[in-house]
């Protein structure tokens, strides 16, 4: 026998082998999924990224429920670290081989979610079936979540994608061992004097008894949490007359315009006092705290070195079962109107009403058992399960009617009130890098507020026109995405023409989406000639 | 090796028929379905099937849908390529000859306007503002050919100008409103007026009427809904009509409890509703 004969005999073999144990493990896998009474067991799974204690928990928690109404389903949750989720889904998706339901965000664009998931099309206005013998039995899925189901709707598509499960407010967080210590009781601060007042006084404890405590735990994450709702109180009533038509906020594009048209500057008086705010409680933080991560600032809080820390409602349990010590719960203490330094520039409290529900899950297209996935995500927007999430999650609820659990109490949205002002940050990324690369520049005592302010002005006036330039080519490309579809959907229409609004047509929705869009591109490039016009 | 080559070629072959079989089964499929799941691939983004699709040769009688479906998909497809639009544009105005007003023809004329509008580089809105208009004069009946004189306010007021050519740009385009005959066509273009006309912030009076009209066609997403119903709130205040003001107020707060802009707008009702009060 030659040696080239002996190695493909081997090679032969193995292949042989490899065949034989990939049939053994089909034939083993399939003698272990029927139920006790012969029925084959049907495996829904579930990914998100929510690594937070209490949430892993509540979804088994729900396909617990599930399964028991179901013996031949079982759900599976599978949490993903949130850094590597994006990556592991697109490979899941385009592999064929993703969970039945997944968690949408994390930079899932438009693209993917026409491409991969299923769209809940008319399955939104009816009755949510789960909801049987509940006050929500007869009224349409959407109307049962507390935003319409916003949260779970893509503006580009026109379209519903995902069921929501819970709303995230943040809130700041006290130690209410070390409160009642430096305080002498538990009493959170109610305005944003009291607030100040507090931080002076931990200040002053550290100071006393030489333990290293800090007012506020920062870090990049969780700094501009509070430093940015504290500067958009401040900006409030100039966003207010920028927006005389009364829409939803006046957009990046209309705030950069009348940058330009010289209604606004860093040095004007409304932007220097969010300054002020912001560096005054930036001040209470712990020095360099914008070169931390979330993690530091939360391990420096639950090793009492902190005072508060500024964080979502969605930290809420994980912090709680680590905490060591009682936690309380308090709203940001924004300036009010009459407050005798700040108080110039507020129109009213910030109302919380625009908060869209999030945590949507949406079904994909590469799910094997659509109809009973579809049926688990209804039963997962039910308000029973609601009600199961918010208790063992210790997270609010997306649905109309549900009592929150006793630990997401402090989280309630605010309704009342007006919408906030503008954040620098969020008019751009080229603007926001500039603003995170000199935040130092603020924080720092020795250097000078003024020419900080001077030096934004002149950078401003440069990354104001490329984040508009990017936004006006988003919206292009935006336009140039959906003709096509525009296109298909008035050729599947078939020349029928709808009359009635009550049910729109997909032709309808794209003729409307394309009216939507193209003002959303022509008004960003009117602000473009305006800049130009301007300089 | 020679032994493995004797044992592969059967299955080869075996493999190979069911290659063939599978080919001429899908092929049988597609052509009984004609282009309709190609139509559907492209409505759920997948421009790159839809265009694989319609690239394949079709009998006589589907060979102009094949020709649309494959311009149409070239818009989308990437990379975006400039001979793509190119041949797009083509496509569209071979089909939109002559003066057939069938469907076919009617959406291929849209889109050449469109290609010309906002897809090809530079953009010609001169060349397209003309074939908008011609569109228009057809009188299609079609909802998306109607969608042309919405293009054509769009183009035609996000331009710099003065006042007085805002004023006349608007007459003119007010002359289109009779050739519009669905009411797809008619929301779209007093929508796309009236926006037009808030984002300039001129001619608030012009700006209430295309909003109020666009309203009564029926606004189809909460988020133009909302948008509108507060602009007519705040339009009406301004030109001293507190009925119509407190009218959509109310409509809105009805409908629209949880937006963020409710508060304001409840005092805003409560300080109309006092000045409506009659004086004791």
């Amino acid at each position: 026998m030659t040696r080239e004969r002996v190695l493909n005999l081997i090679g032969f073999s193995l292949l042989i082998v490899c065949f034989a144990l990939s049939v053994a493990r089909i034939v083993s896998a399939k003698w272990f999924t029927k139920t006790s009474s012969g029925e084959n067991i049907i495996t829904i799974r579930l990914a998100h990224w929510q690594l937070e204690a209490g949430v892993r928990e509540a979804f088994e928690a729900i396909g617990r429920e599930y399964e028991a109404k179901h013996p031949n389903v079982r759900v599976r949750s599978i949490p993903i670290p949130e850094r590597i989720y994006l990556n592991w889904l697109r490979t899941q998706v385009v592999g064929g081989t993703a969970p039945d339901i997944v968690e949408i965000g994390q930079g899932i664009t438009s693209d993917m979610l026409a491409r991969y998931f299923v769209p809940l099309g008319d399955v939104i206005n009816k009755p949510n079936p789960h909801n049987v013998s509940t006050s929500l039995a007869d009224t349409p899925l959407r109307e049962t979540f507390f935003d319409g189901m916003q949260g779970g709707f893509n503006s580009d598509l026109l379209e519903y994608f995902g069921v929501p499960v819970s709303i995230v407010t943040v809130r700041i967080f006290y130690n209410l061992d070390l409160l009642k210590k430096i305080t002498g009781n538990e009493s959170i601060p109610a305005t944003y004097e009291e607030f100040v007042a507090l931080c002076e006084k931990v200040k002053d404890y550290s100071l006393r008894t030489g333990m290293p405590i800090v007012p506020i735990a920062g870090s990049k994450y969780n700094g501009p949490m509070l430093m940015d709702r504290l500067f958009s109180s401040q900006t409030q009533r100039l966003t207010a007359d920028f927006n005389t038509t009364g829409e939803g906020g006046a957009g990046s594009g209309r705030i950069i315009e009348r940058y330009f048209a010289g209604k606004w500057q860093t040095t004007s008086p409304e932007i220097e006092s969010g300054f002020a705010l912001a560096r005054e409680v930036g001040g209470y933080m712990q020095p360099g705290f914008m070169q931390l991560q979330r993690d530091d600032a939360t391990f420096m809080f639950l090793q009492a070195r902190s005072l508060m820390i500024c964080t979502g409602s969605w930290d809420v349990t994980s912090i709680a079962q680590q905490a060591a010590f009682p936690l309380g719960i308090g709203p940001i203490p924004l300036p009010t109107k009459d407050h005798p330094r700040y108080g110039r520039y507020v129109k009213g409290f910030v109302s919380e009403a625009g908060s869209n529900a999030s945590l949507p899950f949406g079904l994909t297209k590469s799910s094997k058992h659509p109809e009973i996935a579809l049926d688990f995500l209804l039963f997962l927007g039910s308000k029973a399960m609601a009600k199961v999430f918010t208790d063992v999650s210790g997270w609010l609820p997306a649905i109309v009617g549900v009592e929150s659990s006793p630990r997401s109490k402090g989280f309630a949205l605010e309704t009342a009130g007006f919408s906030g002002g503008f954040v620098l940050g969020n008019l751009g990324p080229d603007t926001r890098r500039v603003l995170d690369t000199n935040f130092y520049r603020l924080i720092d005592p020795s250097s000078s507020s003024k020419e900080f302010l001077e030096m934004l002005n002149l950078e401003f006036a440069k990354t104001f026109v490329s984040d508009q330039k990017r936004a006006t080519r988003s919206r292009w490309e935006n336009i140039i995405r959906s003709d096509s579809l525009l296109g298909a959907s008035s050729w599947l229409a078939g020349g029928h023409i709808s009359e009635s609004t009550d049910s729109p047509t997909d032709e309808d929705r794209f003729l409307h989406a394309s009216t939507i869009n193209d003002r959303a591109y022509y008004s960003d490039r009117l602000v473009l000639d305006q800049i130009k016009k301007a300089q | 090796m020679m032994s493995l080559k004797i044992v592969a070629q059967p299955s080869c072959a075996i493999f190979c028929a069911i290659l063939f079989f599978c080919s001429i089964s899908s092929s049988r499929s597609e052509g009984l379905k004609g282009y309709d799941a190609a139509w559907k691939d492209m409505q759920s983004l997948q421009f790159s099937e839809a265009n694989k699709a319609f690239r394949q040769p079709a009998e006589a009688s589907i060979e102009r849908e094949r020709s649309l479906g494959e311009g149409i998909s070239l818009l989308s497809l990437q990379p975006r390529t400039p001979s793509n639009v190119e041949r797009a544009r083509a496509l569209f105005a071979e089909l939109a000859k002559g003066d057939s007003a069938d469907r076919i023809s009617n959406i291929a004329r849209f889109f050449e306007a469109r290609v010309l509008e906002v897809h090809s580089n530079p953009m010609q809105p001169l060349e397209a503002e003309k074939k908008y208009r011609a569109l228009l004069e057809l009188r299609t009946g079609l909802p998306l050919a109607e969608l042309s004189a919405a293009k054509l306010a769009q183009i035609l007021l996000y331009r710099e100008m003065s006042q007085k050519e805002v004023q006349e740009t608007l007459a003119d385009l007010e002359r289109l409103e009779p050739l519009l005959q669905t009411a797809a066509g008619r929301r779209e273009f007093h929508a796309a007026v009236g926006m037009a006309l808030l984002d300039r912030n001129e001619m608030p009076e012009a700006a209430l009427r295309h909003l109020l009209a666009a309203d009564q066609e029926g606004l189809l997403r909460a988020s133009t809904e909302t948008q509108s119903w507060v602009s007519i709130g705040r339009l009406a205040e301004q030109l001293k009509q507190p009925e119509l003001a407190q009218k959509y107020y109310r409509k809105f707060l009805a409908k629209y409890l949880r937006d963020n802009r409710s508060y304001d707008i409840s005092l805003r009702l409560e300080a109309l509703n006092k000045t409506l009060e009659p004086s004791t």
